[in-house]
């Protein structure tokens, strides 16, 4: 059993942090289904490591790791040939179907599949400035040197801009 | 926020999604947790209670001082002490959380995959001392055998290779799995060094 403060913690982080987590298990899989069990594990897996929290980084760093960590080890369990399916946010829209709403889909749209296909170093940071955590945030997530963070970043900028053009060109 | 303006915007695309109405079922996930948790307490206890029923029927059949119940009673042993030592061998995987960097969980997963597989591979082991016992067993109760109905005999001796059969058919099926998942672990963690040993 937990204690209750261990579960009014996963409560918070599910409750605020629920987007984050579903992000970043999209970055991970591209099939709507296999996704949302993804995120139910990302979850399972916070409720397991919770106890041994200690404060030292936030409960927003606590949970981007777990839940980079679970997407790794999705990728590692279910990867056999990278994922074919387009993306199928299934999250349904409630705002009117007006022109600039579908551009912003769209351009999201866009951004998560060249974020999906970036290469696993550059695809972490990347995700992680996009959830706004500091570099440093991002190095402590990561278990690597600020300085390695700023030449990833470096890189995945570029691999992301040229991810996008190419998705642009007829 | 960056103080990059091109990141910055792609922050803001990336975060401005639609209103949703997926919601994570928490008490339906609180129930599988301790469920599981029952479930991997139940397992442990039923490993110890047959580990102490085996080495009881072993103790008492070797109390009994025939030539046949030393033997039958010495090879439970061995199978009991066999079982308990794969099972300790197995279980040298540090259950470390997944809350640990990326880089140290992905070593923790490969050292849990590793053991996720040795535990496999000692299906092997305990086939392989499984049909030596049923063959100890068969020989040194001969003459008792051809003394009890031949059917029952041969359907216990059918069983017992069928439930070896299935495990290591179980075995290779698990090796098989685990070590094309620790083939993929091991490539990430090289991408990922690769990439620190560039930047270095």
């Amino acid at each position: 059993m937990k204690s209750p403060d261990t579960e009014a913690l996963f409560d918070e982080v599910a409750s605020l942090h629920g987007p984050m987590i579903r992000r970043i298990a999209a970055s991970y899989e591209a099939d709507p289904e296999v996704r949302r069990e993804l995120q139910q594990d990302i979850l399972m897996a916070v409720w397991r490591a919770l106890p041994s929290w200690r404060g030292e980084a936030s409960v927003r760093t606590f949970a981007a790791r777990v839940a980079h960590n679970r997407g790794v080890d999705h990728v590692a369990r279910h990867a056999k040939a990278p994922r074919t399916v387009e993306l199928d946010e299934g999250l349904p829209l409630d705002a009117p179907s007006a022109q600039d709403v579908v551009e912003r889909n769209q351009q999201r749209e866009r951004l998560m599949r060249a974020v999906r296909a970036l290469p696993l170093p550059l695809r972490q940071v990347t995700v992680l400035t996009l959830e706004d955590f500091s570099p440093s945030e991002i190095a402590d997530v990561l278990g690597v040197g600020a300085n390695a963070v700023s030449i990833r970043l470096t890189r995945a900028k570029a691999a992301l801009r040229e991810a996008m053009q190419q998705q642009e060109r007829p | 926020m960056t103080t990059d303006p091109e990141w910055n915007a792609l922050a803001d695309a990336w975060r401005d999604e639609p209103e949703t109405t997926e919601t994570f079922d928490l008490p339906r996930m609180r129930r599988r947790l301790k469920t599981r948790a029952l479930i991997a307490r139940l397992k442990a206890a039923a490993d110890i209670i047959l580990c102490l029923m085996v080495g009881g029927i072993a103790i008492s059949a070797m109390a009994r001082g025939t030539p046949t119940g030393v033997v039958m009673g010495l090879g439970g042993l061995a199978f009991v002490l066999f079982g308990m030592t794969v099972a300790l061998w197995v279980a040298r995987a540090p259950w470390e959380t997944r809350a640990e960097t990326v880089d140290a969980a992905l070593r923790s997963e490969i050292i849990q995959t590793r053991s996720a597989i040795r535990r496999a591979r000692s299906g092997y082991y305990l086939a392989a001392g499984a049909i030596a016992f049923i063959t100890l067993t068969i020989f040194v109760l001969r003459a008792d055998l051809n003394a009890v109905d031949d059917g029952d005999a041969k359907f216990s001796v059918m069983l017992s290779l069928s439930v070896v059969v299935a495990s290591l058919a179980w075995g290779i099926w698990t090796d098989r799995r685990h070590s094309q998942k620790l083939a993929r672990l091991e490539k990430m963690l090289a991408e990922l060094e690769t990439s620190e040993n560039e930047e270095d």
